[in-house]
């Protein structure tokens, strides 16, 4: 008897399990749905969503779970940040997915310095500063320095990926943090303030930046059985993107909360179609072509 | 002739030896109490149809084969993550952190506890405190922890405490509260003072809820060692577990879920042996 209860229970659980794990696919559901995360740098998304529109955006905590989405077929299109978009191309699940576009960004190199802290470029000797090992930006930095007569050999570097850094300068743990320029802003807006930038970084073949997605922040990815819809998307993205910097800082703060003022002293970010070396690195068939 | 000091070393070795097999008859009997539990027919019977299901349902096309690993497949990333990610480290400062947190969470929340069941005085006047922060989710205080503690172990310690802490303390403190007077005052005809009621009564007659405040401290003790590593430092089960989902590898992901489950399962069973082994009046129950 006691056999034949937890057959039953296991049978339930694992229906249970089953149902849970079938929802509805985005592809059956009549909308078109984009995942996307509220970050400044998706601002011709933001532009493009004011007008009319023939999609529903679907917000996420972060682009690793639109990434989720989109392989659990719960989304049709979404901006997956660049390192993370190439692991789901080549993962399990991702071989459904095309890349539509790319966010661009200026790249920059930022030299962010805690709050409250009275810095110059002469003073960095005693102070910690988070930089990605082997990345382009520390070689350009280094080079400016230099050049501002800053003793190299006493810069304290410590070593951390770049999504670890802002979080340890609010803790500080460091004192300065070099930072992809896209970052600015946000530590800005933490109330940190900009030490040094270099909008001139040149592509490297750095881990943090090979050259075929240098300065590429996000990259569309769309469900391959949908490829009408995901080329309406992406017209309407480069269509936003031609519009004047004012409309699409004004886009961001709305969409986002982050004051003009802050985005005013920022370029904006801009969606642009795949380049040639772009369609070699994700091979032609998982490409798609817009204009 | 043996001499005083050849006498003493031969002591010294024959109680080594004692300890040391009794030390490995515990390990024996602990075995044999924990496996007995999850390799029991009854159990064997929800597990095997389960596994069997988990199998067969990506493999039939069920759910996407993406999203739902199957149990080989996890079996393989298992072996991966084991030989490739260093896991034994992994594990080592996972469990140097929780081991931390759950040893201050049980060495101010016991004794806490205890003063709070047996004195009304220091019950009426920290009480309401705990109750006020009790029910504030451990996870809301991640970003007071990192502002205070900053991050890295300090801060993780901390967090582990603060899952670990609540159970503990309201376990201890009632089953304290709930020591039945008839003990006490038959404790008390025989001349027992405050101090002796409370080695000796109080104690003892809350062990059960001692007990079940350090299981349900070490599961939450968990849920905030994973939240915890997801900050700042790149070593531990949780840092390896966000790091599977940040890059879409859902197979180390389950392979973390279940070493985080076996840690739990493993801990408890601990417990359970140690409350068999102290209060053998509750067997059976």
């Amino acid at each position: 008897m006691g056999q034949v209860v937890s057959l039953v229970v296991a049978g339930v659980l694992a229906l249970a399990v089953l149902a849970g794990c079938q929802g509805i696919d985005a592809s059956q559901r009549g909308v078109y749905r984009v995942g996307y995360v509220d970050d400044p740098l998706l601002a011709p998304l933001f532009l493009a969503d004011e007008g009319s529109r023939s999609w529903e955006l679907v917000r996420s905590g972060s682009s690793s779970d639109v990434g989720y989405a989109l392989i659990a077929g719960e989304v049709n299109a979404g901006f997956v940040e660049t390192s993370r978009a190439r692991k789901l191309l080549d993962s399990q699940g991702g071989e459904r997915l095309m890349v539509a576009g790319t966010m661009q960004f200026p790249y920059g190199a930022t030299l962010v310095v805690r709050e409250g802290l009275d810095m110059r470029l002469g003073d960095l000797g005693s102070a910690r500063i988070a930089v990605q090992a082997q990345c382009a930006l520390v070689r350009h930095f280094e080079v400016d320095a230099l050049r501002f007569g800053l003793d190299l050999a006493s810069l304290n570097y410590k070593n951390m990926p770049f999504p670890d850094m802002l979080p340890a300068l609010e803790a500080g743990l460091v004192d300065a943090i070099l930072v992809k320029s896209a970052h600015a802003a946000l530590a800005e807006q933490q109330g940190h303030s900009i030490l040094y930038q270099n909008w001139d970084v040149e592509e490297g073949q750095d881990e943090c930046c090979p050259p075929a997605v240098f300065q590429t922040e996000y990259l569309l990815l769309v469900d391959s059985r949908d490829t009408s819809s995901a080329s309406r998307l992406a017209e309407a993205l480069l269509n936003a993107s031609e519009a004047p910097v004012e409309e699409l800082r004004s886009a961001i703060a709305s969409a986002t909360g982050t004051p003009v003022g802050l985005l005013e002293n920022h370029p904006v970010a801009v969606f642009t179609p795949l380049t040639d070396a772009q369609r070699e690195l994700f091979g032609e068939d998982r490409c798609l072509t817009i204009r | 002739m043996l001499d005083d000091s050849m006498i003493r070393r031969n002591s010294l070795t024959r109680r080594r030896g004692h300890f040391l097999g009794v030390f490995l008859k515990e390990i024996k009997a602990f075995t044999k109490f924990a496996l007995g539990n999850i390799f029991s027919r009854e159990f064997m019977t929800v597990l095997i149809p389960l596994l069997i299901v988990w199998e067969a349902v990506p493999r039939l096309g069920l759910v996407p084969e993406a999203l739902v690993p199957a149990p080989s497949v996890v079996a393989v990333a298992f072996w991966d993550v084991f030989t490739n990610l260093n896991m034994a480290e992994h594990i080592g400062a996972s469990m140097l952190r929780f081991g931390a947190g759950l040893l201050l969470a049980a060495a101010v929340a016991l004794p806490l506890g205890v003063l709070m069941g047996w004195n009304s005085f220091i019950r009426s006047h920290t009480l309401p405190l705990f109750q006020l922060l009790a029910p504030v989710p451990p996870p809301a205080w991640v970003p007071i922890t990192i502002i205070l503690l900053g991050i890295g172990l300090p801060m993780q310690v901390f967090l582990i405490f603060l899952g670990a802490f609540y159970p503990i303390l309201f376990n201890t403190y009632q089953g304290i509260k709930e020591t039945d007077p008839r003990y006490l005052a038959s404790a008390r005809v025989f001349g027992a003072s405050e101090f002796t009621l409370l080695t000796k009564v109080y104690i003892w007659n809350a062990l059960g809820s001692v007990v079940m405040g350090l299981k349900i401290g070490i599961a939450t003790g968990l849920v905030m060692m994973v939240i915890s590593e997801m900050y700042g430092g790149r070593s531990g089960i949780g840092f390896l577990l966000l790091e599977a989902k940040e890059f879409f590898q859902i197979d180390r992901m389950v392979v973390c879920m279940m070493l985080l489950g076996f840690i739990g399962w493993f801990l408890i069973e601990v417990m359970k042996y140690v409350e068999s082994k102290l209060a053998l009046w509750r067997i059976g129950r």
